[in-house]
């Protein structure tokens, strides 16, 4: 394998593992990527918004 | 600090929301938009949020939205309350202001859209009305961003200095009164030890709102003396205990408006719009209008504007690909790397992008029909036609969402008060074709139904929604049985779209598909690729039949046998349909090694017309992506009844299709 080659391969793998890192990190605060990050369309309960509700309280 | 947004629908609350944070939240001129709350911190304030509630018309939780609305309230303890009121149609928005000024928490009145009341000759004394309701009125609009900064400071005085609503006493002198002050002394101690206002209690009480009855903790034998003072005040008001409280805030709201408000005439907008609607909502120009210009949107993007851009776009990707391939060529790249870069990148995440032309085409039609109002028409024109299937034209708005997506369809169904009627709709929101099937649709019926493409992407959409409504009649007629709920519906007026609206949500769609597109498709199409690469010792194939994929998928493809489309890349390709669907066209691409712009031409080799048609109708009725089934799942809180939904429509879809290839076949169609 010439250099190109390992230059595309760990640029394909860093691009999937930030691909599903990113995901994974969306699910776990309750969004949907299905329609989009605005709250008004996320899951019940996103994390972000509960935790600037939490902030924010006097 | 924290202030919550509270209004009837279409006051423009989502606006003024908007307006105080800086973002730039979808905002529907139609009801039942916002159906969670939705979080933002006010700009060029610290430490500073507003909450963004979904429009009610009453702190009576009779629908979700109230009951979200009111369980905020009471559970969170904004620090601030901003009630916005449309200006235009003062007596019908203060009777929810009278209810949460009962609440006791520091609270402004904006009074929105005052550019419209003076622009038709109305006027409101503000400080006439502020003394009589007790509490602080900024006037403002939202839509032109006036007043906004007086209503941000009003706002955090009232709030950091807690002034509370002035006591007014909404009740008069009667029975109404009595009975209200009665109560409140009876549950004082009970309401202060739950944090809540002793006549706001009072009046939920006598409404019969369980939820608040329980959380009082009340004796049996406070419940008794209670239940006797609403019914001497019924027998004295000769009126149930509902008429009469609503009947008392009405008749104080009449008198304080007589003071304090000098009627506007009719309204340009509102006479303009009566008269727009009796031909768009006519008895019988209705529905052949609303078909007319679905039939047009539909024309123009899958055969006109959309398709010509999507063409373009697929040549520019092609031609990158192929400069690629040519150049890694030369360079001498290793072959399996070429495959993974090109077979699998290119092809895969290149065959869906070039269909982001005809998704953003699609919406900006859509857009532009959501924000004249015309949507809400919708609603009122199905309504009839709904009924007939057991449901409410209610039911229409997630429906139409869930053109866009299920996602927002399927929570957008918790603005249906009856919780039948929300099963109900919920069970058909999938059939309604999805845009991230667009794709499909688009590359098959422009591989084989070239000159009738509209046609029939049209025909697939009415073909959905017949298999929706099918399925309603059955449903009734089994599981779901009842009547649906009656149906009440502001019709906001017409209005010119906003540019601006139009190009968010166009912006919004083009950034949640490339997002998609380079993450979700992107990841399946490399494991796609990588599948049919090597085989189950890990070896580079010369044939991707001999591949890992190739197991998976010849496992599963005697099941579509009967319906025309055997080969096990097209059933691999359904299966990855289940994370998105757009995957499907992704996992063509990479299993047929196609660039985007040759794809509809390799797939003749897979399919004749009438498999094409059979593949289509599946792909229309088959279960939704998984982002589509948890939103279910949630929405349902019912494992078992979500896997039942699931089941239930790719058996239907397995039916329809094999139906569809059979007759086909019998009457020789090719």
């Amino acid at each position: 394998m010439k250099l190109l080659d390992y230059i595309i391969v760990s640029m394909v793998s860093i691009w999937f593992v930030a691909a599903v890192w990113f995901l994974v990190r969306a699910k776990r605060k309750g969004r949907s990527i299905c329609c989009g990050r605005s709250c008004g369309s996320c899951t019940e309960g996103c994390e972000k918004c509960k935790k600037d509700s939490e902030e924010n309280k006097s | 600090m924290i202030f919550a947004l509270v209004g009837n629908q279409n006051c423009g609350k989502t606006t003024l929301f908007n307006q105080l944070t800086g973002s730039n939240q979808h905002v529907g001129n139609f009801p039942g938009v916002t159906v969670d709350q939705k979080i933002g911190e006010i700009r060029s304030v610290k430490n500073c949020s507003v909450v963004d509630l979904p429009g009610i018309y009453s702190i009576r939780p009779y629908t979700n939205e109230e009951i979200i609305t009111r369980n905020f309230i009471l559970e969170n303890k904004p620090d601030g309350m901003i009630n916005i009121i449309d200006a235009t149609n003062i007596e019908r928005n203060l009777y929810l202001t009278l209810q949460l000024i009962e609440m006791n928490i520091p609270m402004v009145l904006a009074f929105n859209m005052m550019d419209e009341v003076r622009g038709n000759g109305g006027t409101i004394n503000i400080a006439g009305m502020s003394q009589d309701l007790g509490i602080p009125i900024v006037p403002i609009s939202a839509a032109k961003n006036e007043g906004i900064d007086e209503l941000i400071d009003k706002m955090l005085s009232t709030a950091k200095n807690r002034v509370y609503p002035k006591k007014v006493d909404f009740c008069g002198a009667g029975p109404v009164h009595r009975c209200i002050h009665a109560i409140s002394h009876i549950i004082e101690d009970h309401a202060d030890n739950c944090g809540m206002s002793s006549r706001f209690a009072a009046t939920k009480i006598i409404e019969g709102d369980e939820d608040i009855i329980s959380r009082l903790e009340l004796n049996q034998n406070e419940l008794d003396t209670i239940e006797h003072s609403v019914i001497e005040m019924e027998t004295n008001h000769d009126m149930d205990r509902n008429a009469a409280l609503a009947d008392m805030r009405y008749t104080f709201i009449e008198r304080i408006c007589a003071r304090s408000v000098v009627k506007c005439k009719e309204s340009k907008e509102h006479l303009r719009s009566v008269k727009i609607d009796n031909i768009l909502t006519g008895k019988y120009l209705a529905i052949p209008i609303f078909l007319g210009i679905m039939f047009s949107i539909f024309w123009l993007t899958f055969s006109i504007i959309g398709a010509y851009l999507s063409d373009l776009l697929a040549m520019g990707i092609t031609g990158l690909s192929d400069l690629a391939d040519t150049g890694l060529t030369i360079y001498g790249i290793n072959p399996v790397v070429h495959g993974l870069l090109i077979d699998g990148v290119f092809a895969g995440v290149g065959s869906v992008l070039s269909f982001l032309p005809i998704i953003v085409t699609l919406f900006f039609f859509l857009s532009i029909l959501e924000d004249t109002g015309y949507m809400a028409r919708v609603a009122y024109v199905m309504d009839k036609l709904m009924r007939k299937i057991g449901l409410s034209g209610r039911s229409i708005v997630p429906m139409l969402i869930g053109f866009g997506c299920t996602v927002p369809a399927v929570m957008a169904t918790r603005t249906l008060s009856s919780e039948r009627d929300r099963k109900m709709t919920i069970l058909l929101t999938p059939f309604m074709s999805c845009s991230a099937k667009i794709p499909i649709y688009a590359l098959f019926t422009a591989a084989f139904f070239t000159e009738y493409q509209a046609i029939v992407m049209i025909g697939l959409y009415i073909a959905g929604i017949a298999a929706g409504i099918i399925a309603a009649l059955i449903s009734r007629r089994t599981f779901l049985h009842g009547n649906p709920v009656p149906f009440v519906m502001e019709l906001p007026n017409y209005r010119f779209p906003s540019f601006k609206s139009v190009i968010i949500l166009m912006w919004e769609k083009a950034r949640d598909f490339l997002v998609k597109a380079f993450t979700v498709i992107f990841v399946a199409s490399v494991i796609i690729w990588f599948l049919q690469t090597f085989d189950s010792r890990l070896n580079v194939v010369a044939n991707s039949t001999d591949s890992l994929l190739a197991v998976i998928g010849k496992f599963i493809s005697p099941v579509f046998e009967p319906l025309g489309f055997d080969d096990w890349r097209v059933s691999t390709a359904l299966i990855t349909g289940f994370t998105a669907k757009e995957a499907v066209v992704s996992t063509m691409g990479v299993l047929t090694g196609t660039a985007a712009a040759e794809l509809s031409t390799t797939l003749s080799s897979l399919f004749t017309p009438v498999t094409a048609l059979s593949f289509l109708v599946f792909t229309l009725l088959y279960t939704p992506c998984v982002a589509a089934v948890a939103a279910i799942r949630r929405e349902l809180n019912s494992g078992i009844q979500t896997i039942a939904v699931v089941i239930a429509q790719c058996g239907i879809a397995w039916v329809v299709a094999f139906l569809l290839y059979q007759l086909c076949s019998l009457v020789n169609l090719t």
